[in-house]
């Protein structure tokens, strides 16, 4: 017989909350009072403005009081992580995609996965309604909704061997609930795509600086490609060093061709721009990806993080006072211009990511899963990357808020009722009877010409609003008044950057989830090296989102408007398909009274999604309903009228008719989609609530034989046992070799 | 009085140690982060489990990493 040598422990001994002393005790008082004071200022302040501190404040400490007390009770008592277990990393390592990772790798690298575009615009529209709706609902969201998402979802994934959403829904729901969950995917897809690329069209359109600066980022990936494929193999960081220097070449160089005499032929209309992006769409899904899709995701992820830092330090040392007061009328009378619609439920609609974004599910059960070294490192990774993301989305909203507020109505008003001029936006938007509010067309002239573009009227999407935020407040540290244009490209730059990682990428994994479905029918289909399939799947999906676009900027009532909320519903419902797998698999596992824990966020979103999708059903009003603005148009064409409202003649009259048409179809496929998985999960919970019986589908617990901190930093007890580790094993074989020394 | 200067470069050097540990540990986050160190990994990987195979070349091995992201694309979040 052989005598086992004495292994050092591969967690922690009675994982108990660290003792109450009273530093510690201090500490946590210390970070209420804070966060206390700062939500007292944000929240009574009325009629002066509030310094953007206070938003820092309010939603760090929010934050840290979360993670500590309720992402640690999720972690130990409702998903009962246990780090003597094996994760698939552990497992299945593989040294290609199941890898044990260093927790903070991963966490940096879910969180690259996580953010985009989303927590940036949808925050800046919200702030039509002021300042608080969307801070409450960004902070308070993120903390009982969106993080308990992600952390639970990867969770759960990690427990099934880095399991799909989808393939989750469909093993823990059943077919139903599955195929419900992959049509919802598809939809959300093609929705985000759309949506998306309308605001890098309204960034874009009529301004020869952002449309040249975004073409250079094609030959910049292409050299990026041929280098890294070619020149240096696998040399990433300084090949992506060398792209971002070259793209601050290609901003700066933007200003030199805007005001040369190259301009009108980088000064595209928005419908230009729409086929421009379709046909890159298209050509990044069927090209190899080694020559546009994987350096441009390299050269947005550094783009993305160092913005994302710099806009941090720019916030907390510039410190700008914000201008929108907490609520405006248009949070209780729905006739906002940005969108239509009241407070509830349309801010909830509106601010998806930064407080709950069903998206996030689909990387939550996709790669980092697989990434995880120890399961208690879910906290970190899960709630901790969400946190950060939310982070992000409070920094658009103050950015957003610190601008002037007729500047901001100004350039988010859409063309139908501004006119499009400075003259006409002046006047519309003075008399939307905003409480010191009053603009002239000189001031709005005056601020384009500052950023250096012809005009900021009905610039709607947000990205542009976003931009001007980002270049006061930069402009605040680096370079002075004199350099708000750059800043300002640098800032369009940034968010059209990774729109289109977002669109190239999105487009090939919709063509591979329509090949895979299309191959149950035609098994040719699921070769995805075929070429006829690939492009036929590729022509698919770009059509598809690329009508919506289509139709979004040649919509006489402004795309952003109509669209906006579409995209939003969709995201929820995928947030509302990840949290119904998440209540099924506690029911089923015999955990019932922790079931409150994903069911009231899964409860709040159902009825947030509901509620907005009857209104856009339902409502009598045109501004909101959008069968009620179906009719009124049709009717008024049957009655001879040539035009209505927004809509100048009667083509236009006619694409008010058919669009209304496709988003309150749309509108139907959601709100049906939703009850449907509702009704399957809640029939599976109450069988196997009646029945008693315990049914678990994730991977029986095999013993761990590693060890590694969870949290961020590691405690004095993790230390100690990292210690006996290195001491049991001095070459660490087991840890991969560049960790060795580095805690 | 050189007793004084010794300590003041040794300290001085202590902090250019430092920072440079600290430079070390941002480049090899960012490396982590990025993927840069999967070649690596990959060889540590074989080395130990399967001491007969003899790994690809870096080039082959990333060339095949990107193919690999291309039929399973990672999603970007919105």
């Amino acid at each position: 017989m052989v005598v086992q040598e004495q292994q050092p422990p591969v967690s922690v001994p009675d994982d108990r909350p660290p003792k109450w002393t009273p530093q510690r005790i201090a500490v946590w008082a210390g970070i209420a009072l804070l966060g206390g004071v700062a939500w007292s200022i944000l929240a009574l302040g009325r009629g002066e403005s509030v310094s953007a501190i206070w938003f820092v404040f309010a939603a760090l400490s929010s934050y840290a009081i979360a993670y500590r007390f309720y992402a640690r009770f999720i972690v130990t008592r409702v998903l009962r992580a246990d780090d003597t277990r094996a994760t698939p990393a552990e497992r299945l390592e593989n040294g290609l995609d199941y890898n044990r990772t260093d927790r903070r790798v991963t966490y940096g690298h879910h969180f690259a996965a996580i953010a985009g575009a989303g927590p940036l615009v949808g925050p800046v529209l919200a702030a039509q309604m002021g300042y608080l709706p969307g801070t409450i609902w960004i902070i308070v969201g993120v903390i009982v909704a969106g993080a308990v998402q992600d952390l639970m979802i990867l969770f759960f994934s990690m427990r099934r061997n880095g399991r799909s959403l989808g393939q989750m829904a469909r093993q823990d729901i059943g077919p139903v609930g599955g195929i419900a969950a992959l049509i919802a995917v598809l939809a959300i897809m093609i929705m985000i795509l759309a949506v998306l690329a309308l605001v890098v069209v309204n960034a874009l359109a009529e301004s020869p600086w952002g449309v040249f600066s975004i073409a250079m980022t094609i030959p910049i990936a292409f050299f990026m490609g041929v280098y890294l494929r070619y020149l240096r193999p696998g040399r990433i960081v300084e090949v992506s060093l060398l792209g971002c220097g070259l793209l601050i070449l290609a901003i700066v160089s933007g200003g030199w061709v805007a005001a040369s005499s190259l301009a009108p032929m980088f000064t595209l209309d928005k419908v230009t721009l729409v086929w421009c992006l379709i046909g890159y769409g298209f050509a990044a899904s069927v090209l190899p990806v080694w020559m546009l899709l994987a350096p441009r995701d390299y050269l947005s992820t550094f783009m993305k993080v160092g913005t994302i830092g710099l806009l941090a330090v720019g916030i907390l040392v510039v410190a700008p006072n914000t201008t929108m007061p907490a609520f405006t009328d248009f949070a209780f009378n729905g006739a906002g211009p940005v969108f239509s619609g009241t407070l509830f439920p349309f801010v909830f609609i509106i601010i998806a990511c930064g407080a709950l974004s069903g998206f996030h599910a689909l990387i939550a059960s996709g790669t980092t899963p697989k990434m995880i070294e120890k399961e208690r490192q879910v906290r970190l990774v899960g709630y901790g990357g969400m946190l950060t993301e939310s982070f992000v989305a409070i920094m658009a909203l103050v950015a957003a808020c610190t601008i002037d507020q007729g500047l901001y109505f100004a350039m988010n008003s859409g063309a139908g009722v501004t006119g499009g001029t400075a003259a006409g936006a002046a006047e519309f938007v003075n008399g939307l009877g905003l409480a010191g509010v009053s603009i002239t067309a000189e001031d709005l002239n005056a601020a384009a010409a500052v950023v250096e573009e012809e005009s900021l009227v009905s610039r709607t999407g947000g990205a542009p609003t976003l931009a001007i935020g980002i270049s006061e407040i930069l402009s605040g540290i680096f370079g002075g008044a004199g350099a708000k244009a750059f800043w300002y490209h640098f800032a369009i730059m940034f968010e059209a950057l990774f729109i289109l990682t977002t669109v190239d990428a999105g487009t090939r994994v919709g063509r591979f989830m329509l090949q895979d479905t299309i191959g149950n029918v035609i098994p040719r289909f699921k070769d995805t090296s075929w070429k006829v399939g690939s492009i036929l799947a590729s022509a698919i999906i770009v059509a598809a989102w690329g009508s919506i676009l289509l139709m979004g900027v040649t919509d006489p009532l402004g795309g952003i408007n109509t669209l906006f909320p579409l995209f939003g519903i969709s995201n929820q419902l995928l947030a509302a398909v990840a949290l119904a797998v998440c209540v099924t698999i506690l029911c089923k596992t015999g955990r019932v009274r922790y079931a409150w824990v994903p069911g009231i966020p899964l409860a709040w979103d159902a009825v947030v999604t509901l509620t907005a999708s009857w209104q856009k059903i339902f409502s009598d009003d045109p501004r909101i309903g959008y069968w009620a603005q179906h009719t009124q148009y049709k009717d008024a064409i049957a009655a001879g009228q040539t035009q209505l409202g927004p809509a100048a003649n009667l083509d236009q009259m006619e694409a008010v008719v058919r669009n209304t048409f496709i988003q309150g179809a749309l509108s139907i496929l959601f709100a049906v989609l939703i009850i449907v998985i509702l009704a399957d999960a809640i029939r599976v919970c109450v069988a196997h609530l009646r029945s008693g019986g315990i049914s678990d589908s994730e991977h029986p617990h095999e013993p761990s034989k590693v060890f590694a901190p969870a949290g961020l930093f590691a405690t004095a007890e993790e230390k100690r046992i990292q210690q006996m580790w290195a001491e049991h094993r001095p070459e660490s074989p087991e840890a991969p070799a560049v960790l060795a020394g580095r805690e | 009085m050189t007793g004084s200067l010794d300590r003041r470069e040794l300290r001085a050097r202590g902090y250019a140690r430092s920072v440079w540990s600290a430079l070390g540990r941002v480049i090899w986050y960012v490396k982590e982060v990025v993927g840069e160190n999967d070649y690596e990994r990959y060889v540590n990987h074989l080395r130990r489990h399967h001491p007969q195979t003899r790994p690809v070349s870096r080039k082959v091995f990333e060339r095949d990493k990107i193919q690999r992201l291309g039929t399973g694309p990672n999603t970007r979040c919105c």
